[in-house]
């Protein structure tokens, strides 16, 4: 068991994006991802690249930034993980945290998933019905009618 | 695709237009406009193949004749009659022969034959006299009579409205007229009755036509001719041909402002696609067109309000036009926020007609890239990636957190408080409907509202909630820490919701007025994980109590009164982990409780004696290898029969101490508090107090902190001299060099006026709580394990201090 398990620490696997590009990562990073993990097990060739069909290579190089991170946990305290992981998605833009969160969702990564959940919702707080709008771009799609009937049945939640 | 496919199919998967970008594989719902389903689209199409099966079975004149039947005008009753005349269910005597209710199926009026539904309505001797009468007797002679629908239809065929008006209601009239010679009261003139029938069909029509008025068609605005675009910017035509047998035809034209054609294009698909999409791909040809000229101010003009609607207002729908109105936008997009006086002026033009604006930009990064792409017309699978970063770019305002899949985004809904949930509501239709989906119901009562404003937001809050799993409910309804008023029903109603949601972790802070049971779900709830309850309530433990995946059950100010309630908590729960019991036992009988837990870690149980009874005695059979934490009080005299407790940390007791032996299977214990029940000295104990803390210090060899709490009304000396006793112990503990006087008068400022403050503290951290408020308990620096010469030293010291301490007490 002991060489199996030494073998399986110095596996490279190659991922391949939906565009075409390559990233050849270690299996205990890849491993992070529910999805990849289950790939594998269905594999018979390990060397053969790996298709993350919806992620394309900009993106799936930012999960793998994240995987790599947190494969590594022993180096880093508790403390300093979350704070690269704020610093992480902080760097994001919208469309970026967008397609990560598919991604994330894709590949079913948890921490990724919840870190990009969180930061999307941490946008949310704090802020009024129009600046929401505003800040994700969303169509008010209400008749005005429609609208203050949603604000009178709960007036007190509208008015910060 | 040949190999694999019949000619047919591949020609149709040929056929299939494809977007000008990367986009994903989705499906769609066919019956709907915009391929996304609703119930209602689910409903027709349920309802349609309805008709069809009805068509099926019944051939395809019934579905005419149900059609035509329905659009008579007249009464309700008569289109029902005619109705059930047509599909046969008509009760007449062959029909109900058939179906074994009457033993004979001859016409009980002529007795010439069958009574049919034809026979009774015509060819009975009853009504045939009527019908030889009427205009209609020339008429029926030619008249199919194979059966009422074809009859009916022919007539309909034949006759004016009007005469088809009084066709129907003589029909109607004659069945009337049969009925009641069936039933044994005949009318007494047939044919004014039938006049009657008549006029009252006539009168009905009559009626209905004046009091509901026709419907008016409101005609489309059509524009007739041309009119040149504004200065400076270029008009597309497009127009489309769909043709069976043919195919179709794309068809665009660029005029500039003067009317002078500066581009044409056709186009000829062979593939038949719907006269929608022929639509949206002429539309998106003439686009292109334009671009590659590249033309920079431009209109578009066509002839479809659909395509003119779903460009002016992009949707979010998933049918295969949508895909082409996306690249359309994508396409006008571009430059949109670099033109705005140019896109004000066009609104204005688009109000007055159908068109949409499209700009270009050469100068936009990853255009040129997606240019390319958009050249060859042919979607690379290589080429994914310029597609992506242009339309990244290009798309940069497009509303993507809306297109999340729902379990995406109500995952960042679950993580914000219900309030700010409620917000995000009012952005869109999309983010209502997400609002519903929350799996997280947390509700913090705060002081800026009135109670009412918030449960009638909670109210709100759970109708409009319809995820089928939630994982949180939290109630807690405090102001400045202090507890409100609360209306029972209510809060049961609210606890019901979530469990019949399956709630996970259930938490519910509430003071209640008037209160009754808990609902019955709470202790059947199969999903329950966490159940939190600091309610006013009776705790009654019901027989048919299962909460088999419970970890931590929480009851606080709850009154409990089955004599054997923890034994069944306990039981029925196998995974516990934390059990915290804070209230009233009322006890009548004598108490028996078994605490057999494998997986228990933490067990705080306060319970305050009521209506004691001093013969009552209680057990306590304690088996939980796991534990670490363990807070226990009871003021009865107990018998114990304890387990393995190696693993305990903390203990808190508050017992009457009547067996040393308790504190041998606390090997491991660090930390200890010692309540004033423990204090009580029974007759029944043979050792001394003093030897009982020996014992204790000599079990447990680790131990760091120990507290003895004294009874605040009753300063014995002896008490006092313990405690002193023990803080020179920690004193000891913390320096080396032992020295007596330092310690002695510390510890005398110490233990007067009062005893330590959070003595009587029940939270169940109170050891630790207690040792922060004194600085002589501060440090559990002490090593943890001591040589055995230096705790005899120790134990000496005890002694020696404990007479010190009651002589100092007795002067």
């Amino acid at each position: 068991m002991a060489s199996t398990s030494t073998s399986t620490l110095s596996r490279k696997l190659i991922l391949k994006s939906s565009d075409g590009e390559k990233f050849e990562v270690d299996e205990n990073v890849a491993m992070q991802s529910q999805t990849i993990k289950h790939m594998i097990e269905d594999l018979d060739d390990i060397n053969s690249p790996i298709p993350v069909s919806i992620v394309t290579g900009t993106i799936l190089s930012k999960v793998i930034e994240y995987c790599k991170k947190h494969a590594t946990e022993d180096s880093d305290s508790d403390e300093q993980l979350k704070q690269w992981d704020k610093e992480y998605a902080n760097n994001m833009d919208l469309n970026t945290l967008y397609y990560l969160l598919l991604a994330a969702n894709y590949m079913e990564i948890k921490g990724l998933l919840e870190l990009i959940t969180q930061c999307v919702a941490d946008m949310i707080k704090g802020k009024s019905p129009e600046e929401i709008r505003a800040h994700f771009n969303i169509k008010n799609d209400f008749t005005p009618q429609e609208e203050a009937n949603i604000r009178n049945e709960n007036p007190w939640a509208f008015e910060n | 695709m040949h190999q694999h496919l019949t000619p047919e199919d591949a020609a149709l998967a040929q056929g299939v237009p494809l977007s000008l970008r990367a986009t994903r594989d989705i499906r769609f719902w066919g019956a709907a406009d915009d391929g996304i389903f609703t119930t209602k689209s689910g409903y027709l199409v349920g309802r349609l193949s309805h008709i069809r099966g009805w068509e099926l079975h019944f051939g395809s004149t019934a579905a005419v004749a149900w059609k035509r039947v329905w659009n008579i005008e007249g009464p309700p009753k008569l289109r029902n009659f005619l109705w059930r005349a047509c599909t046969g269910p008509l009760a007449t005597l062959g029909r109900l022969h058939q179906r074994h209710i009457r033993e004979s199926g001859l016409c009980g009026c002529c007795g010439g034959g069958e009574e049919s539904i034809l026979h009774a309505l015509f060819r009975c001797s009853n009504v045939k006299s009527m019908w030889d009468m009427s205009i209609f007797a020339g008429l029926l002679v030619d008249a199919p009579f194979s059966s009422f629908v074809d009859l009916l239809l022919w007539v309909i065929s034949k006759v004016s409205k009007d005469e088809l008006m009084l066709f129907v209601s003589m029909v109607w009239a004659a069945w009337a007229y049969r009925n009641s010679v069936v039933f044994g009261e005949p009318w007494n003139n047939r044919d004014i009755g039938v006049l009657g029938f008549t006029k009252l069909v006539g009168d009905y029509s009559k009626y209905m036509g004046a009091v509901t008025p026709p419907v008016r068609c409101v005609a489309a605005v059509s524009r007739s001719g041309w009119s040149p675009p504004a200065t400076g910017w270029m008009r597309i035509n497009v127009d489309t041909a769909v043709r069976e047998g043919w195919g179709v035809g794309l068809g665009a034209v660029i005029r500039d402002d003067h009317g002078k054609i500066v581009a044409v294009m056709v186009r000829k698909m062979s593939t038949l696609v719907s006269v929608k999409m022929a639509e949206a791909l002429a539309a998106r040809m003439g686009v292109c067109l334009a671009k590659d000229l590249g033309v920079q101010q431009v209109d578009l003009e066509c002839d479809s309000t659909f395509v003119v609607a779903a460009i002016n207002k992009p949707r979010d729908g998933r049918a295969p036009e949508d895909l082409i109105f996306d690249d359309i936008v994508c396409l006008l997009i571009i430059n949109e926020k670099n033109n705005l006086k140019e896109r004000e002026f066009e609104e204005k033009n688009l109000r007055r007609e159908k068109r949409e604006e499209e700009q270009f930009d050469e100068r936009e990064n990853g255009n040129r890239e997606n240019e390319k792409t958009l050249g060859k017309k042919n979607i690379l699978m290589n080429n994914h990636n310029n597609l992506d970063l242009g339309h990244v770019q290009t798309m940069a305002e497009i509303d993507r957190i809306s297109n999340l899949p729902d379990e995406l985004i109500s995952e960042i809904v679950s993580r914000l408080s219900v309030e700010e949930a409620a917000t995000t509501c009012v952005s869109s239709k999309r983010w209502r409907d997400v609002f519903a989906l929350i799996t997280r119901l947390e509700f913090d009562h705060s002081c800026e509202y009135t109670l009412e404003q918030h449960n009638k937001f909670v109210d709100n809050a759970l109708r409009a909630c319809r995820s089928e799993r939630i994982t949180m409910f939290r109630l807690r309804i405090l102001i400045n820490q202090s507890y409100v008023p609360m209306e029972y029903k209510r809060v049961n109603h609210w606890m019901s919701f979530a469990l019949s949601r399956g709630v996970k972790h259930l938490e519910v802070v509430a003071f209640l007025i008037d209160h009754d049971k808990l609902p019955l779900a709470l202790f059947e709830c199969q999903t329950l994980e966490t159940l939190t309850l600091v309610l006013n309530v009776n705790f009654e433990v019901p027989s048919t109590y299962n909460l088999p995946n419970l970890k931590v059950l929480c009851l606080h100010f709850a009154s409990f009164r089955d004599e054997d309630f923890i034994t069944r908590l306990v039981s029925r729960s196998p995974l516990l982990e934390r059990l915290d019991l804070l209230g009233i036992r009322e006890c009548f009988q004598h108490i028996n409780d078994v605490i057999s837990a494998p997986f228990l870690t933490t067990l705080y149980i306060n319970l305050l004696m009521f209506r004691e009874n001093q013969r009552n005695t209680s057990k306590l059979l304690l088996d939980a290898p796991n534990l670490k934490y363990l807070d226990y009080s009871l003021s009865l005299e107990s018998q114990y029969c304890i387990g393995d407790l190696n693993s305990l940390v903390g203990a808190k007791l508050n017992m009457p101490l009547n067996e040393v032996r308790l504190f041998r299977s606390m090997s491991n214990v660090r930390r200890l508090h010692l309540g004033s029940t423990c204090m009580k000295l029974n007759c029944a104990w043979s050792h001394s107090y003093h030897q009982v803390v020996l014992e204790m210090l000599h079990a447990s060899p680790v131990l760091e902190t120990i507290f003895f709490e004294p009874k605040g009304y009753c300063s014995k000396g002896k008490y006092r001299g313990y405690q002193k006793a023990h803080q020179i112990i920690q004193s000891r503990r913390e320096q080396d060099d032992y020295d007596f006087n330092t310690t002695d008068s510390h510890s005398d400022a110490d233990y007067d006026p009062t005893p330590p403050a959070t003595a009587a503290n029940t939270a169940g951290e109170a050891t630790t709580a207690a040792a922060n408020e004194n600085p002589c308990w501060n440090s559990p620096k002490f090593p943890a394990k001591v040589g055995r010469g230096r705790r005899r030293f120790w134990k000496n010291r005890l002694k020696k201090e404990a007479a010190q301490g009651t002589r100092a007490m007795a002067i």
